[in-house]
């Protein structure tokens, strides 16, 4: 009898053995993709994520070189917006990776707290400015590392201004004025500037730089600020310039719809190859045919601009009781390399960064001659969100600057608006309206294939395709079981699509059909190992195997063969497959993203991973 | 073997051993007691000598601080007292930096814009939140990333860049003081933080090696507390008190003590930490404690390697003389075992081996090896063969009924391995209650057995002789009770028939045959006791031996002549008649043997009586060979042995008329045997019998020898005898006999009245004395001694004669050895007394 129950409890103990182990190890999942770099088993592994723009390529590579026997992981998780963030998800959820970057802003204090460690303690503590680490401190204590700070300002291409004869403005005015004539110096074939206003952060810090003098600088400004956070104060009388300046920025046609929904991606290669005159973006190093400038934010008041600091992320270790040894001591090395003067030269690599890390010298620094005036003058500014203990701001200046554009209000009836209800209280918000329900967890790749399939079901194509785990034009996001709302969809929308891009059904022969797998659209080539997710086939995938490799085995969902010269129809989105694998694009069909997605998901009411043994991972 | 000594040998190395650890204990303790005192009093002194640190610290930062906000004021009052300009204002801030030793100064305008000694003006987010702040709070203080600005609101008419001066700053950079501090008191170790009221580090001053923290609260929380000063043991407890505390923190990494001390200042308080490892604080104090606890160690262990080298030594001495005398005892007990007649084991039921067998075993139980076994049929035993042996079946068979408590007895078990066979007995019994161990003893009881059956026979011929002394006193009975009747019944007709002389000569000359009858058997017995009880001595005389010879015929030659047998006397065969013996003894030997062979003769037989006198080599020693041969009934073969034993007769119907004590040729045997030599008997039933006597005898030549029938007839007319006799009837008789004899006779009634009788006499009063032996006053021994030693004329030669019941050869060598020179028997007979008496007077010379 005890050996019976000898047996059994090993039995049970090596069970719970192999599950904590396969749980350990998500890179090794059975339907889903974390990395396309080859996982070696020799090596510890340990995750790190980013949100947001924020590079931790070369930090990782130095760490590895530095660390050979650690692999870091890196994963994207999908920013969110307003209404929706995923890094709580995440958190949530228990899988978020070892060590989570976030920006400033996205996780609130209790959550922080409730699922990060405590590095108060740490010995690589002391290597950063305190005042750095004061700002990021949670009742005293600290959960973030400081990341570099970064300057935000204004980049513009230098070799069209000198082509043009085009001056670098000093004042706002002077920044609408020189729009204009970028646009009537090329017949409107540079774009003189793209605020990126996608994202509403930054559009905000450009129209707070651009009235910062006015409106904002200054102790009666910084004293009417305080006031209206905390209640005291209204809008109206004081924030006018702010709108003064949106209502320009309109009326000279320097902001437009397609502003809000515009790639940062495509806007940033529109930049370098010179078809946008000027971007508002964090100041780095850019390679290319032209050269570029840096400039302060023009201002509306005065002749010396102004530049943004921000911190450009937090690092924060994530709660984790089943991490190893082994693991906690890569956890431990990563962030004490970090700390280093040498981790932060690496994670800072081209862009013009201040360290926190003392003894860290700045990054580029022939850069900052250009902004040193603004700089000496004290013209650098924090961005004001507008959020204080009683809630965060009811209103934005870019929704405000949209609605103006759109006629929906005059400039007067948006401040007039915003005194009327200035902030969503905490506890407030009202709940978004679920439009349905997913009654599990997704993994990306499952997220990536319900796409798919909504692809192929909304077209009626014999197969669906989206590239997975991969931000430009890809899935990033994971679908987590609970109500999906309005905002979910939105994050839900792949990046980069192309302004107007729709869902398309396409003409492909088996020939191209398998072409078009093993070379997915990408934006770089440092994202081309990616892998379609697909509908309406089922194949045995190598993810880790070489591009062209990577597809073991592609046949219809009923197991037939692909017949190379046969057509088939494919549905995706609009710029996601390369044009050399098309025949030809059959159909394509109304309404954005989101609308295409909200709709299916209204019809399911319900939606489930699709577990279909669509696809089979080979991992060795 | 002493099994006890072991156990008190255990006793005692435990109770050395627990006495050796209790005082090591109780000392360790002690001396535990003591350091931990030391550490105790050091950390107080420890924490009182930080605290006072620490409050000259946080003095010294109060008052820095208190002197930068007077520098403000100073900056402030100066700004107000008059017109600047923007050099002006520049040049002045440079001055007071320079004066007040601040790291800068900040002139801010109502506008935000703001000067510093650096010269640079600018519109700035720091230098509105200044103005804003110094406007809503007034004087404010702030700290920032390890700078103390402090910010006074200006109200003057001077102008920084076309707007009212609002507030002025000093910035003060708190390593500027904190570096002057000295921390190198305790070598650099130790670390000193200024925080803010939440923990937060503003500042710190400490060494590479130690260990940093965001937030000394939280550092605090993960560690142990122990509060050395008034105030409780939390973190709270140290940022909640307003007084200097001191802490002593637990940890494993090393204890450290830390002191905190609130910062008054105008604005934003601060804390005060200073944080020393444990060790450099104590250090000093340590130097006596270590001191202390390191005499403490030494005289502990110095303790216990004594203590231990003196248990080694006790123990190793015990040990050895423990060893010693186990060897001893097992020596002893080998040898015991060895020259026992037991053999010990040890068995154990668990085991397959005897634990113990000693040596001696198979000479006792014929086994080297016995191995005891219990089975469902009960206890056994077996050889190291497994031979079943006559030994082992009779052992098992008796076990099988053993339940294994209690003592096993076996019975006797014969060794038929032993030459001549022995017996042994086996005892069993279990070491422990009911346990797996037994003992088992093997006991050789041959000897036992031997005696036993000794015993039997002992007991058997023991019955046997009591069997033989019954039927003797049966005998002796009939024989004295048959005299006796005749003596008493004939006395009686005697003293009825007074007239009747001739009836009366009848019945008296009854009484004197059976007196004398009785008298011998009396004389038997006597001779019989002495025999028995070793006392039997052998005179030495010379005599002639063929007179003794003719006097025995002559004794013999009624009874023969009665029973008209033929009596044949042949002595022709002696060659030397001289000799020297035990002529009684001889005499009574060859009168009983003559006696027997006329009484089991029939009447008309023969008997011939022979003496030869054989060849000797014994110088001067002749052999004398003297047989007795008739022609009687005869003895039976198996009586002749038995025929010489004390008590016996034999049993013959044939004889069943004869008397005899069954005593008389016992009494020849062992006298002959007395002489040196041999009585041996040849018979045949109905044909006859040959006793024969073989003895030496001394030859002598020349001697006198004594006749007496030459005195025989001698009377003593006119002489004077003193009898010494304390008995009356005696007395009267020995008077009647001695005045028979003609004797005067003169009386003492005891031998001191006997001797004062004769040395009182006359010289050649009295002949002769006759002495009794036993009396009142002086016995005859004393009383001769007594007479011997006067002054008496015939003290020396005076003849004294024992008249004595004490009659044996030994008594008659004591009455001459106490100086008499004559020896008469009780009861006197007449011609005795004659004979005797003629031998000492004619010795004396008197005849």
């Amino acid at each position: 009898m005890k050996r019976i129950l000898t047996l059994v409890m090993c039995v049970i103990l090596a069970l719970l053995v192999g599950c904590s182990a396969n749980e350990a190890k998500p890179w090794l999942a059975d339907n889903e993709i974390f990395t396309y770099d080859r996982v070696d088993k020799d090596k510890t592994v340990i995750t790190v994520s980013r949100t947001g723009n924020i590079f931790l390529d070369g930090l990782c590579d130095a760490f590895e070189l530095k660390n050979p026997d650690v692999q870091v992981i890196l994963l994207d998780i999908t920013g969110g917006n307003n209404g929706y963030n995923p890094p709580i998800d995440w958190l949530k959820n228990g899988c978020a990776p070892d060590i989570m970057t976030l920006t400033t802003g996205y996780l609130d204090d209790g959550t922080v707290k409730e699922y990060f460690e405590n590095l108060s303690n740490k010995p690589y503590i002391s290597a950063y400015d305190n005042a750095a680490l004061e700002r990021t401190a949670i009742d005293g204590d600290i959960y973030w590392l400081p990341g570099t700070s970064k300057i935000d300002a204004m980049m513009y291409n230098k070799t069209l201004f000198e082509q043009y004869g085009w001056s670098v403005p000093k004042t706002f005015d002077e920044f609408v004025a020189l729009c204009v004539k970028i646009t009537e110096d090329t017949d409107g074939e540079i774009v003189p500037w793209n605020p990126n206003a996608k994202y509403s952060d930054e559009l905000l810090k450009a129209l707070e730089a651009f009235t910062y003098e006015e409106a904002f600088a200054g102790v009666d400004n910084r004293e009417w600020y305080y006031k209206f956070i905390n209640g005291e104060e209204k809008l109206t009388g004081h924030i006018e310039p702010v709108y003064v300046a949106i209502e320009k920025l309109v009326n000279n046609g320097l902001l437009n719809e397609d502003f809000y929904s515009y790639s940062a991606t495509t806007r940033g290669k529109e930049f370098e190859t010179g078809k946008i005159a000027m971007i508002n973006h964090s100041v780095s190093k850019i390679n290319g045919d032209y050269e570029f400038g840096y400039m302060p934010f023009p201002t509306t008041q005065g002749e010396v601009g102004y530049v943004l600091g921000e911190y450009s992320s937090l690092f924060g270790v994530v709660k984790d009781e089943a991490r190893s040894k082994e693991e906690k001591d890569a956890v431990e090395r990563f962030l004490a390399f970090l700390s280093t003067p040498e981790g932060q030269l690496a994670y800072m690599g081209d862009s013009l960064m201040v360290s926190n890390v003392k003894g860290t010298p700045s990054g580029g620094g022939d850069i900052l001659l250009e902004l040193n005036e603004a700089i000496d003058k004290g013209h650098t500014f924090a961005l004001l969100k507008f959020t204080s203990e009683l809630g965060k701001a009811n209103f934005s200046f870019g929704g405000d600057a949209l609605k103006i554009l759109k006629g929906e209000r005059t400039a007067e009836e948006c401040i007039a608006a915003a005194d009327a209800d200035p902030f969503v209280f905490k506890d407030s918000e009202p709940p978004l309206e679920v439009l349905a329900t997913a009654t599990d967890d997704f993994t990306i790749l499952e997220t990536s294939e319900f796409i798919a399939d909504m692809y192929r079901e909304t077209t009626g194509a014999d197969i669906g395709l989206i590239t997975d785990h991969l931000a430009y034009r890809g899935n990033l996001m994971r679908i987590f079981k609970g109500g999906i709302n309005d905002s979910i969809i939105t994050t839900l929308k792949p990046r980069s699509l192309a302004n107007g891009s729709t869902l398309v059904k396409l003409s492909m022969t088996g020939r191209q059909l398998l072409d078009a797998l093993n070379a997915p659209m990408t934006n770089s080539e440092a994202d081309k190992e990616c892998l379609y997710a697909f509908s309406g086939l089922k194949c045995k995938v190598a993810p880790w195997n070489k591009l062209g490799e990577k597809y073991l085995l592609v046949a219809l969902a009923d197991g037939s063969a692909i017949e190379p010269d046969k057509l088939y129809t494919v549905a995706a989105w609009e710029g996601t497959v390369r044009d050399e694998f098309i025949t030809e694009t059959l159909q394509a069909y109304e309404g954005t993203f989101e609308d295409v997605l909200r709709a299916k998901l209204i019809a399911a009411g319900e939606i489930t991973p699709p577990r279909d043994g669509r696809i089979e991972l080979v991992w060795e | 073997m002493n099994i006890a000594a072991p156990k008190r040998e255990n006793f005692f190395i435990i109770a050395i051993l627990a006495v050796i650890i209790a005082v090591i204990i109780l000392v360790s303790f002690l001396f535990s007691t003591l350091v931990n005192n030391y550490k105790k009093n050091i950390a107080y002194e420890s924490a009182d000598h930080l605290a006072e640190i620490n409050s000259q610290i946080k003095l010294y930062i109060e008052e820095k601080i208190e002197n930068d906000w007077r520098t403000a004021y100073s900056i402030e009052n100066g700004l107000t007292s008059r017109e600047f300009n923007y050099e002006n204002i520049i040049s002045f801030i440079n001055r007071a930096r320079d004066i007040w030793h601040v790291s800068n100064v900040l002139v801010c305008n109502e506008q935000g814009y703001c000067v510093d000694t650096q010269g640079a003006a600018s519109r700035n987010d720091v230098a509105s939140d200044i103005v804003y702040n110094a406007r809503l709070y007034g004087e404010y203080m702030s700290i920032v990333n390890s700078t103390i600005t402090y910010t006074i609101p200006v109200d003057s008419k001077a102008e920084l860049d076309g707007s009212p001066i609002a507030a002025v700053s000093i910035v003060q950079e708190i390593s500027s003081f904190l570096d002057n501090m000295n921390i190198s008191a305790f070598d650099g170790t130790a670390c000193l933080y200024l925080t803010r009221e939440n923990g937060v580090v503003i500042s710190r001053l400490t060494n590479p090696s130690a260990t940093d923290t965001f937030n000394i609260a939280t550092y605090l929380k993960v560690k142990e507390l122990v509060s050395l000063t008034e105030g409780g043991n939390s973190v709270e407890d140290i940022f909640s008190s307003q007084e200097p505390v001191v802490h002593l923190i637990n940890d494993p990494q090393g204890n450290k003590y830390v002191a905190s001390a609130p910062i008054k200042t105008r604005g934003e308080n601060i804390r005060l930490f200073y944080i020393v490892p444990e060790k450099i604080v104590n250090r000093t104090m340590d130097g006596f404690s270590e001191y202390m606890t390191g005499l403490s160690l030494f005289i502990i262990i110095s303790f216990s390697l004594l203590a231990i080298l003196a248990f080694l030594y006790i123990y190793r001495a015990r040990k050895r003389r423990f060893d010693k005398d186990l060897a001893t005892r097992e020596k002893l007990f080998n040898l015991l075992v060895a020259n026992t007649r037991t053999a010990f084991a040890l068995f154990s039921l668990k085991s397959k081996e005897p634990v113990y067998i000693s040596s001696n075993a198979e000479r006792i139980i014929g086994e080297s090896y016995m191995l005891l076994e219990k089975t469902d049929e009960g206890f056994s035993m077996r050889n190291k063969e497994g031979v079943r042996t006559e030994s082992l079946e009779q052992i098992n068979e008796q076990l099988s009924a053993y339940n294994g408590k209690g003592e096993f007895i076996s019975g006797f078990i014969r060794n038929e391995a032993a030459t001549p066979p022995s017996y042994y007995v086996i005892h069993l019994y279990p070491v422990e209650g009911d346990g797996d161990e037994f003992v088992g003893i093997a006991q050789d009881v041959t000897t036992t057995r031997e005696r036993e059956e000794a015993v039997k026979s002992a007991l058997i011929l023991a019955d046997d002789a009591n069997a033989a002394k019954t039927r003797f006193l049966s005998n002796m009975s009939h024989d004295i009770r048959t005299p006796m009747n005749a003596i008493v019944n004939m006395t009686d007709f005697a003293i009825e028939s007074l007239g009747e002389p001739v009836k009366q000569m009848e019945y008296l000359s009854t009484i004197r045959e059976s007196s004398k009858h009785l008298l011998h058997l009396i004389n038997d017995i006597l001779d019989m006791s002495r025999i028995e009880s070793g006392r039997t001595s052998v005179a030495a005389e010379s005599f002639g031996l063929r007179a003794m010879l003719a006097e025995v015929c002559d004794m013999l030659c009624p009874l023969y002549e009665a029973r008209a047998q033929r009596f044949i006397a042949d002595f022709s065969a002696i060659r030397n008649d001289n000799v020297r013996g035990d002529r009684l003894k001889l005499s009574q030997v060859l009168i009983n043997l003559l006696n027997n062979a006329v009484k089991f003769t029939p009447a008309g037989g023969e008997i011939k009586f022979s003496v030869v006198q054989a060849e000797s080599l014994r110088q001067g020693m002749g052999s004398y060979c003297f047989t007795v041969k008739d022609n009687g009934i005869g003895i039976a073969k198996e009586d002749i042995e038995r025929m010489f034993e004390p008590f016996s007769r034999v049993d013959d119907k044939r004889v069943g008329g004869v008397e005899g004590t069954g005593l008389g040729l016992s009494i020849c045997k062992s006298f002959v045997n007395a002489m040196g030599g041999t009585l041996s008997c040849k018979s045949e039933a109905n044909v006859g019998s040959e006793f024969t006597v073989e003895l030496f005898m001394e030859l002598t030549e020349n001697e006198r020898v004594e006749h007496l029938a030459s005195v025989r007839d001698e009377r003593f007319d006119g002489r004077c005898a003193l009898l010494v006799e304390d008995n009356a009837v005696n007395q009267a008789i020995a008077r009647k006999l001695l005045e028979r004899i003609g004797f005067m006779v003169d009386v003492a009634c005891d031998g001191g009245e006997g001797a004062s009788k004769f040395l009182s006499s006359k010289p050649g009063y009295y002949d002769v004395v006759f002495m009794d032996i036993q009396m009142p006053i002086l016995d005859g021994y004393q009383a001769t001694a007594k007479i011997r030693s006067g002054a008496h004329a015939q003290s020396g030669t005076i003849p004294i004669v024992a008249m004595t019941a004490n009659v044996f050869a030994e008594d008659v060598e004591r009455s001459r050895a106490a100086g008499m020179n004559g020896h008469i028997g009780k009861p006197i007979m007449l011609n005795e007394l004659m004979a005797e008496t003629n031998r000492v007077l004619s010795l004396e010379g008197r005849l």
